[in-house]
């Protein structure tokens, strides 16, 4: 299964990336077995029906397999995998009327609060103060739903649309208010905790 | 104190990564958890044993067996991207006359026939009639059977019928053929009769590729378009004056009446007989 060329085990994400345009079957095995998990648990949590999010991840490695010339060495390799997955997936939904897709998680676990929402997130989202974590959880689920695909995932409205099974322009319209409503909300935790 | 947190160092311990995988983290802390494990290799091997191993081993399988499986030719993926499903794609892309060889072949006589047309006058005009309507014939005559296809024993054994698969490919080798015939037939001198016969030579070829079809049921494409082109040249022949001029009769009002009474009684023929197409092979 490793191939004939060794352990892959010591070579970065890009190296083995790099190994894919010489047909090296082993580097692939080696990067599914580094990432599948991960994307496959990301994957579900945007798409319930598990066959689907086997089908994108399956589309996603064939696709760095033929085209791993797109990688253009910078930054992570996660992060284009995750870029490549995503969009497998919602071109895996595209035509489809029932689409089941898992509700953000409600029950936002007491006593915590998020310790790595990077500072282009928060950018993104234009909070400077207060409780983000809170303040999303006061989101419905569909606005939240909205917020994950376009500020987290990096999706476009269309896509996100495609994702979620609602038209572009009501990612549109829901985006807007749910940022809105977190500018609002976060405004009005950060005045009560300064009083 | 978020704010405050380095991103380096700092790693998701067991209970966090339990709780989002089992989808218990809130919005944030998931979100939190998914922009750190695009960052970081330790978290992402630490989420690896919770993942249940066995779909991800069938899901590499099906990677393993495409990325390996050889890639389809040219022909197969122009097909499959103007919107056939695969499997019919594969079939036609397995046709003989599909192949570049017997397409360069295709052109090359015509182009010979149009330019003899062309230096020999009205007899010109005569060789290029016999020829254009027999291209589309002999591209269906050696589109499938057992002395020609390739792909035929696979065929044969597979669940598929097999006037489908003559009429899919004839269908593709008309749109390929008949544009090349065209075209040769636009090189013509315009003369009275022969820009007209640019046109209508394609009944004679639609009679002629419906009499192979019919045919087929009795007998391989092949034989059966080889029994319409010598007839073909028997008729044209025959009623060819050295001067060339009584040629012109037909692609004439009577004539083109009778090709198309051909054409149609033929494939009353085929369709009445296509259950006989999947024996072909047997008695060949």
């Amino acid at each position: 299964m490793r191939g004939s060329r060794g352990n892959r085990g010591g070579d970065s994400d890009a190296a083995l990336v790099a190994a894919l345009g010489d047909g090296d079957l082993g580097a692939l095995r080696e990067l599914y077995d580094r990432h599948a998990p991960w994307l496959s648990v990301r994957l579900s949590r945007r798409c319930s029906d598990p066959d689907v999010v086997a089908d994108a991840l399956q589309d996603c490695f064939q696709a760095v397999w033929t085209q791993s010339g797109r990688w253009r060495g910078d930054g992570e390799v996660a992060a284009w995998l995750w870029g490549i997955a995503v969009r497998r997936l919602v071109s895996r939904l595209r035509g489809r009327r029932q689409v089941l897709v898992v509700p953000l998680d409600d029950s936002a676990a007491p006593g915590r609060t998020p310790t790595d929402v990077s500072a282009e997130e928060r950018v993104l989202l234009g909070v400077e103060y207060g409780d983000l974590g809170a303040a999303l959880g006061r989101l419905s689920p569909e606005m939240r739903a909205v917020v994950q695909a376009t500020v987290l995932d990096g999706l476009t409205s269309r896509e996100a649309g495609r994702l979620l099974g609602i038209p572009e322009n009501t990612v549109k319209t829901r985006l807007h208010r749910a940022k809105a409503r977190l500018r609002e909300d976060l405004a009005v935790g950060a005045t009560e905790g300064l009083a | 104190m978020s704010t405050a947190t380095p991103t380096s160092g700092w790693h998701a311990d067991p209970e966090l990564l339990g709780q989002y995988l089992r989808g218990e983290a809130g919005a944030a802390l998931g979100s939190s958890v998914e922009a750190h494990l695009l960052r970081c290799d330790t978290c992402r091997g630490r989420i690896r044993p919770l993942v249940d191993p066995a779909p991800l081993g069938d899901v590499w399988a099906r990677i393993e067996d495409t990325v390996q499986a050889p890639r389809p030719g040219l022909l197969h993926r122009l097909v499959r991207r103007l919107g056939v499903p695969d499997h019919d794609a594969l079939l036609l892309a397995a046709a003989p006359s599909l192949r570049a060889g017997w397409l360069w072949g295709t052109a090359i006589a015509l182009l010979f026939a149009a330019v003899a047309a062309g230096q020999g006058g009205s007899r010109g005009a005569v060789f290029f009639l016999m020829v254009a309507p027999l291209v589309p014939v002999a591209g269906v005559a050696v589109s499938y059977g057992p002395d020609i296809d390739e792909a035929y024993e696979p065929t044969l054994a597979a669940p598929y019928s097999s006037s489908r698969l003559l009429m899919l490919r004839s269908l593709a080798i008309l749109l390929t053929s008949v544009p090349l015939a065209a075209l040769g037939g636009l090189l013509l001198p315009a003369d009275n009769w022969s820009a007209w016969s640019a046109a209508t030579w394609l009944l004679p070829a639609a009679a002629g590729v419906a009499l192979t079809l019919a045919g087929s049921t009795w007998t391989t494409p092949t034989r059966a378009g080889t029994a319409v082109a010598v007839a073909w040249f028997v008729v044209v022949g025959a009623v060819s004056s050295p001067e060339g001029t009584t040629a012109a009769a037909l692609l004439t009002g009577p004539a083109l009446s009778l090709y198309a009474a051909v054409a149609l009684a033929a494939a009353v023929v085929f369709q009445a007989r296509s259950g006989r197409l999947a024996v072909m092979g047997r008695n060949a």
